[in-house]
């Protein structure tokens, strides 16, 4: 693997392996739409997964159009994130994951946030996996990179 | 709540983190009886309460991240420190704290004049005493020059020497913090320093001791006696005196200026041998005090001394010869003016006179040995040039630097770089170079269909005198390559685009106008230098060429020769040599200079920060430059990427409409030359050959200095 490309993936694993939340950008009517979830990530970082009620609006504008994006940073709220935050956006075409086939990506979900064990076995829950086309990470303010996935 | 200033006597051991290091030391000689001027602090608190106040934090932040420090060049170090200088100077100093440090000035010295200093937090750590990171300014007066000269201070925190030295002084913009000292000005007959224990020897003491002020000893600019003496039993074991000891640093009203020494004070040493005893016994008192070696500063007036301030010995030894080269660049003003006469007066007219006289010599009428022995005396007429160059040329650049600090402090512009201004215009000899070459490309496109004869005849002898004068040296590919470039470029730009929205003249009179008397003249003085240094940043360049073309020459001739002889493989310069002097000797190839292309990966870079060094904003195909055969291959409009702009590459600059370098600075040649031409244009893009590829699309913001990549396969 060329070495900048370790580096970057060694990045992405650590911040993603280090938050627990991402803002969810999926299509609407009119406007995006923008939603706090509860994210994980597989290890190879090809597959970002989270929880949502089927009721929900995300759920029925990613069932209409399944493109999205997932925004993920390191941020502390504090000046110092102008030098030290990194910001990643991962874009990528979300679906339903079928349980009963693929439990292991229930595992790594629940391992993160055993305390969502509730929510994420709800019947009225599904657990939603992001197929990540490319990574854009913004570090330094103003420096930024593409990992294609 | 913290205090935001302390007085002499308010002062106690619970307040040292918040005076630092060099007030905690004053303040440790005066509790101990010893005689100290009398002072006042401004506390870390107050620096914290200016930064925050001003949202500087934020900006010093916002400053780190364009470029890692390790990766930077120190001419980016300097930019870096010149941008956080001119934030805290145009920063307004809260109300109460500059009411604060008024009061208690007015209270504590009158209408004295003043030396304000330096005194970070941890300075007083053997591993971290350095000398002259931090600044101190003597002989202030009045309300308003004291407010402006803490500002000075506080800036000094992210000075070019401490960014240089911040892993051991652990700068850090959340934790680091300066207090400052407001002192007494002592105007002292004799000053000097001494050490406890020599650095190099501890088992010595040394005094180095001028007539005058200090800053005259501290400055270099003026060279002191200096006694060694051996610390177990005081004896005197040497007494250097100066070559002469002629001149001296007085105060006057607004600062301090170099003067002649009274005759009857040059043949007399500053101290006596009696004095010299006492100085050492005194030494010793305070290295017992603070329980190590120590660094005093002291001055004496009327018989009686002062102790200005006490540090540490360093016990840090810099194996960094580039940081300690680096700061040497720093010079005074007079330095500078002397070196401008050196330069002008000797090293440039020498330059061109070697260049002329290599020029005259016919290298076809050399046998092959004599030829390879040419070629040597060629390469070291070259290499001492260049070590000239390093030596002289590149601490003048430091002309330009002193006026821009000199007039940001002044004028507080919003544009660090609006010195600039009054800069530009300068005949650069780049510039003259590509008009002729306009011109060149005028006379080659005249007709439709071929040369007439007596045109075709003209351009051959312009052509060649170009490449003798511009020493473009003629390496075959360079000149078919040239040729072809005239043939196809159309009207290049002959004189450089000039935005016009700056009226030089009023910067430079609202410059001017800040200053009275002498100190005009000197403004004056400082201004002509800094344009001579402009000038000459791209002169000396072209100059150096010039040999170094002559030296390319005798290799060409050399390798003409040798192709004669059935070698038409790559060889470089020894094995030219070598085989011109054995006819047996088989050349080994060369092997291949230029990098490979792009390595294929996943990751793209999109968008990357480095230095606004011509400002516009742009956009257009790149041209990458990877060998000096993609330069011929320039189209107008397109987008100039480099590894760094030199003298030979000038001439495509004008087709440029915008240009992105790895080498980083404000002040190189290559943002030099953008400036004049009106182009958009960033440096310091790490790896920019490597990251960008010919026909990705590019744009060139030359205001934030941020360069965006449309890969030419991504659209």
């Amino acid at each position: 693997m060329h070495e900048h490309e370790k580096e970057i993936e060694d990045l992405v694993g650590s911040i993603m392996a280090a938050e627990l939340l991402a803002v969810l950008a999926t299509k609407a009517p009119e406007y995006p739409y923008t939603n706090l979830v509860a994210f994980a990530a597989t290890e190879d970082l090809k597959k970002l997964l989270f929880v949502t009620t089927r009721s929900t609006r995300k759920y029925l504008y990613l069932i209409s159009d399944n493109r999205a994006s997932l925004l993920i940073d390191n941020r502390s709220n504090s000046f110092i994130d102008f030098r030290d935050a990194v910001a990643i956006n991962a874009t990528g075409r979300v679906r339903e994951v079928d349980r009963e086939n693929y439990p292991h990506l229930g595992d790594i979900y629940l391992h993160k946030h055993p305390y969502l064990q509730e929510f994420f076995s709800s019947l009225s829950s599904a657990l939603m996996c992001m197929d990540v086309e490319k990574y854009i990470i913004v570090r330094d303010f103003q420096n930024v990179v593409e990992l294609d996935m | 709540m913290y205090p935001l200033l302390l007085l002499r006597k308010e002062i106690d051991e619970d307040h040292k983190a918040l005076i630092g290091g060099k007030a905690s030391a004053l303040w440790k000689m005066y509790s101990s009886g010893l005689r100290v001027p009398d002072f006042l602090v401004l506390t870390t608190a107050a620096y914290e309460r200016f930064v925050d106040s001003n949202g500087l934090r934020g900006r010093i932040a916002l400053e780190f991240t364009r470029k890692s420090f390790d990766e930077m060049r120190w001419e980016e170090i300097w930019d870096t420190a010149l941008r956080i200088r001119n934030m805290f100077s145009r920063a307004t100093m809260p109300p109460e704290l500059g009411q604060l440090l008024i009061s208690g000035t007015k209270e504590t010295f009158g209408t004295s004049a003043l030396v304000v200093r330096s005194s970070a937090k941890g300075e007083d750590s053997a591993n971290t005493s350095f000398a002259g990171l931090h600044a101190s300014y003597v002989n202030i007066r009045g309300a308003n020059s004291l407010l402006e000269h803490v500002k000075l201070v506080w800036a000094s925190l992210w000075s070019d020497a401490a960014l240089m030295y911040r892993q051991e002084l652990d700068l850090d913009i959340e934790q680091s913090s300066m207090a400052v000292i407001v002192q007494e000005l002592v105007n002292g007959e004799r000053s000097g320093i001494m050490f406890t224990a020599s650095p190099q020897d501890p088992g010595e003491m040394i005094i180095e001791a001028v007539h005058g002020l200090n800053k005259g000893l501290v400055d270099g600019e003026v060279e002191p006696d200096r006694w060694t003496i051996e610390r177990t039993s005081g004896t005197m074991k040497e007494h250097r005196a100066p070559p002469a000891r002629d001149i001296a640093v007085q105060s006057d009203n607004k600062g301090t200026h170099l003067a002649p020494l009274p005759k009857i004070k040059r043949s007399s040493p500053p101290l006596t041998d009696a004095e010299v005893h006492d100085v050492c016994a005194l030494g010793l008192q305070i290295e017992q005090m603070f329980g190590c070696a120590q660094d005093i500063e002291w001055t004496i007036r009327a018989d009686t001394l002062f102790l200005l301030q006490a540090r540490p010995v360093t016990t840090f030894v810099d194996k960094d010869s580039n940081r300690q080269w680096y700061l040497s660049l720093t010079r005074s003003l007079s330095n500078l003016q002397q070196l401008k006469k050196q330069i002008e007066q000797e090293l440039v007219p020498a330059m061109v006179r070697t260049a002329e006289e290599l020029e005259g010599s016919d290298l076809a009428a050399l046998k092959d040995g004599e030829l390879a022995a040419e070629i040597e005396n060629r390469q070291g007429i070259f290499n001492k040039w260049k070590g000239v160059y390093w030596e002289h040329f590149i601490p003048f650049a430091h002309g330009m630097r002193l006026f821009g600090q000199v007039y940001n402090d002044v004028i507080k512009p919003e544009d660090p770089y609006e010195f600039m201004e009054l800069l530009k215009g300068e005949e650069l000899m780049s510039l003259r170079r590509n008009r002729e070459l306009a011109e060149l490309a005028d006379l080659m496109q005249s007709p439709s269909s071929g040369l007439p004869e007596d045109v075709a005849n003209e351009f051959g002898e312009r052509f060649s005198s170009y490449l003798t004068r511009w020493g473009t040296g003629d390496d075959e590919a360079d000149v078919a390559g040239l040729k072809e470039l005239l043939g196809h470029i159309g009207d290049i730009a002959a004189v450089p685009g000039r935005s016009g929205k700056t009226d030089v003249g009023l910067l430079e009179s609202d410059f001017l106008d800040r200053f009275e008397g002498e100190e005009k003249t000197k403004a004056a003085e400082l201004l002509e230098l800094a344009r001579t240094s402009y000038r000459m940043r791209d002169d000396d360049n072209i100059y150096l060429d010039r040999i170094e073309g002559q030296l390319k020459h005798a290799l060409q001739e050399g390798l003409v020769r040798l192709r004669s002889k059935g070698i038409d493989w790559e060889i470089g310069p020894e094995e030219i040599m070598a085989t011109l002097i054995d006819e047996a000797h088989v050349p080994k190839k060369r092997s291949s200079e230029i990098p490979a292309g792009e390595v294929r990966s996943r990751v793209h870079v999109r968008q990357v920060q480095g230095q606004p060094a011509s400002k516009g904003i742009v956009s257009g195909m790149a041209r990458v430059i990877r060998s000096r055969g993609d330069l011929f291959k320039m189209q107008k409009g397109e987008v100039l990427i480099c590894d760094a702009i030199e003298p030979s590459m000038t001439f495509v600059v004008p087709l440029a409409s915008g240009i992105v370098e790895r080498r980083g600075g404000m002040l190189i040649h290559g943002a030099i030359i953008a400036r004049e031409y009106g182009i958009p244009c960033v440096t310091g893009i790490p790896d920019a050959t490597g990251i960008i590829n010919t026909g990705d699309m590019i744009t060139v913001d030359g205001y934030l200095g941020i360069i965006v990549i449309q890969k030419a396969d991504a659209s």
